[in-house]
């Protein structure tokens, strides 16, 4: 073989490398990076229309995802957690914007309540508008039912870690870390309240 | 066009007649241009698929001259459309066909023409004119089907673009190495760097993709929180690209702006929607409430890099030439172009939509054409305007 040959076929070979390198290295780190920005441009718009929920988003992604590390969940459904714990209300902009803004959540009537309780099942069946996002659907869905063995885990943490981010930016800690442990085995899974617990940060003091 | 590909053919037969022909080489050639020819990157919303065949096919012109490579190249085409899974196989087959024949004969008679040069020169000629062959065709035929425009945009960036055209054509030389020299079993090994080639290209496909589904998803959730006059900002989005195109912008560019004109009233999504069915004029306070809207929209797309450059038109979409729009009260050369696009675009479709807003009386698009000219050199550019009003004349 000539010296020529050599040399095209050594440069197919770095080719090949400098391809490798990409395909494992960079691109993964850009989808990544793209996946969670694209998914800021759902919360950011949620939180512009419910000036409340200011950062909520982020924290309950956050929870989410301290606690199912804490089960030892795979790297694959926690992805797919995070994702629908960002997404898990942009059925809000369906609800009319003075119930939001301009109404004190206590002082709703029970079918101003039924009105907020119907952007679960409209977040879901946006996602489902969408080929990439249809798997976070059930997820949403889920996650303000009742406590049954359908009830996929993801739907579990991120009904957990809303509820506490929630009540804890309105009534603090205490009182949030509280109605976990009340609602433990009722409204949700024992075993996603105490690996919440755990996960809290604990320089707060000791949950009495 | 099936005339055009018959007459390249016969072109090709009388002056490069097939010579001896290696056998075994290309048997192996055509195997793994048909395992590659199975494995194709589907475009689902362009309806394109990329095979990455071709230099196998480019190693056929050492075995047996262009006449091979193209009967192996329909060969192939034939094989891997029956085995491919999907419906629709005798229209794929009768789309492609003419398209794959003429490409072919293109690059051959490239490659004989360049009788004579160094063989690594006449393989690029060949690769080059069967690629750009290929490539406007399958456009002008998306084109002719309706189809989106196929813009590329999987290989975005000029970097991207560059290092799959360069690792496409190495391999294709290192096909043609491999055969000269003999060594015929270093062939199949060239499928690696197609498949990795293969994985890349699918990747940025798919983060297109993601982007392109989040901007459909933010659609579907504004016309959730407000109702829109259906299709209002799709037209919108269709003109507003075809005013850019005739203001000359490229068009990749003209494509970015007609994603920013649809998704130019996003920031609505944060507005109490009554406000903005209100029959009735607004209030002071109320209209200062509507005016956000734009700031919103820039604030929700800037959260991600990949909407970063239409943040700006998203923004001064409501920005007038004489400093008297919002929010930054902007005069003529600080508001970008596409930013005035969008406007008169969403001005127009606006008075004369098939299905006009409530709070206004319908109007023709004549009388909305003048509306605009009236409107020209205080709230909107002369030359926009201009342009725009070529583009229904020209285009309805």
């Amino acid at each position: 073989m000539s010296l020529g040959a050599v040399l095209v076929l050594g440069a197919v070979l770095a080719c090949s490398g400098l391809m490798l390198w990409i395909a494992l290295r960079i691109l993964p780190r850009r989808q990544a990076d793209q996946q969670l920005s694209l998914l800021k441009v759902f919360g950011s718009a949620v939180e512009l229309r419910c000036p409340g929920r200011e950062g909520l988003t982020d924290r309950v992604a956050a929870l989410c995802i301290a606690v199912g590390k804490d089960m030892g969940l795979p790297k694959r459904n926690l992805r797919q957690m995070e994702d629908a714990a960002r997404l898990r209300d942009i059925g809000l902009c369906a609800i009319p914007w003075k119930l939001i803004n301009e109404r004190d959540s206590n002082d709703w009537t029970p079918a101003e309540r039924a009105t907020f309780a119907k952007h679960t099942e409209v977040s879901a069946a946006m996602l489902e508008l969408v080929p990439t996002l249809r798997g976070l659907a059930p997820i949403i869905r889920h996650r303000h039912g009742a406590l049954n063995q359908e009830m996929p885990v993801e739907s579990r943490i991120i009904a957990v870690a809303e509820a506490y981010v929630e009540r804890a930016s309105q009534q603090g800690h205490l009182v949030a870390r509280t109605y976990l442990v009340e609602e433990k085995g009722s409204t949700f899974d024992p075993r996603v309240v105490e690996a919440c617990l755990r996960v809290l940060p604990s320089d707060r003091g000791p949950v009495r | 066009m099936t005339v055009a590909a018959l007459g390249g053919i016969a072109v090709l037969a009388w002056a490069a007649p097939v010579g001896e022909v290696a056998w075994l080489a290309a048997v192996v050639l055509l195997s793994c241009a048909l395992v590659s020819e199975l494995r194709p990157v589907h475009f689902a919303r362009e309806g394109v698929f990329l095979s990455l065949s071709l230099p196998f096919l480019t190693g056929l012109l050492f075995t047996g001259g262009p006449v091979v490579a193209l009967l192996v190249e329909v060969i192939v085409l034939f094989a891997a459309t029956l085995l491919r899974p999907g419906p629709r196989k005798a229209y794929w087959l009768g789309l492609n066909l003419p398209i794959v024949m003429l490409s072919s004969s293109v690059g051959g008679i490239l490659w004989w023409a360049t009788l004579g040069g160094h063989w690594a020169l006449r393989m690029v000629a060949f690769v080059a004119g069967y690629l750009v062959t290929n490539v406007s065709l399958v456009g002008w035929m998306n084109h002719l089907l309706g189809a989106q425009r196929f813009g590329s945009q999987a290989l975005d960036g000029v970097r991207s673009t560059v290092l799959c055209f360069g690792a496409y054509l190495l391999v294709a030389l290192g096909v043609g190495v491999s055969l000269r020299g003999d060594a015929l079993w270093i062939v199949p090994l060239m499928i690696i760097p197609l498949e990795l080639l293969r994985w890349i290209i699918s990747s940025y496909k798919r983060m297109e993709d993601h982007a392109y589904e989040t901007m459909v998803a933010l659609t579907i959730m504004l016309q959730r929180a407000h109702p829109y006059t259906h299709g209002h900002l799709e037209r919108v989005g269709r003109l507003a690209e075809d005013v850019g195109r005739r203001l000359g912008l490229s068009p990749t560019r003209a494509l970015l702006l007609r994603k920013a004109a649809v998704l130019h009233d996003i920031g609505k999504i944060a507005i109490d929607e009554e406000i903005l069915d209100k029959p009735a004029k607004l209030t002071e306070a109320e209209y200062e409430h509507v005016k956000q809207h734009s700031e919103f929209g820039a604030h929700i797309l800037s959260q991600s890099e990949r909407f970063r450059e239409i943040v700006p038109w998203i923004r001064h979409h409501h920005e007038r030439l004489d400093g008297k729009g919002y929010p930054l009260k902007l005069h003529d050369q600080d508001i970008p172009l596409e930013s005035k696009v969008i406007a008169v675009s969403d001005a127009f479709d606006a008075m004369a939509g098939s299905e006009p807003r409530s709070y206004r009386d319908p109007m023709t698009p004549d009388q909305a054409i003048s509306e605009l000219e009236r409107c020209s050199g205080t709230q909107f550019d002369r030359r926009v305007v201009n342009a725009f009003i070529e583009a229904i004349r020209g285009g309805v």
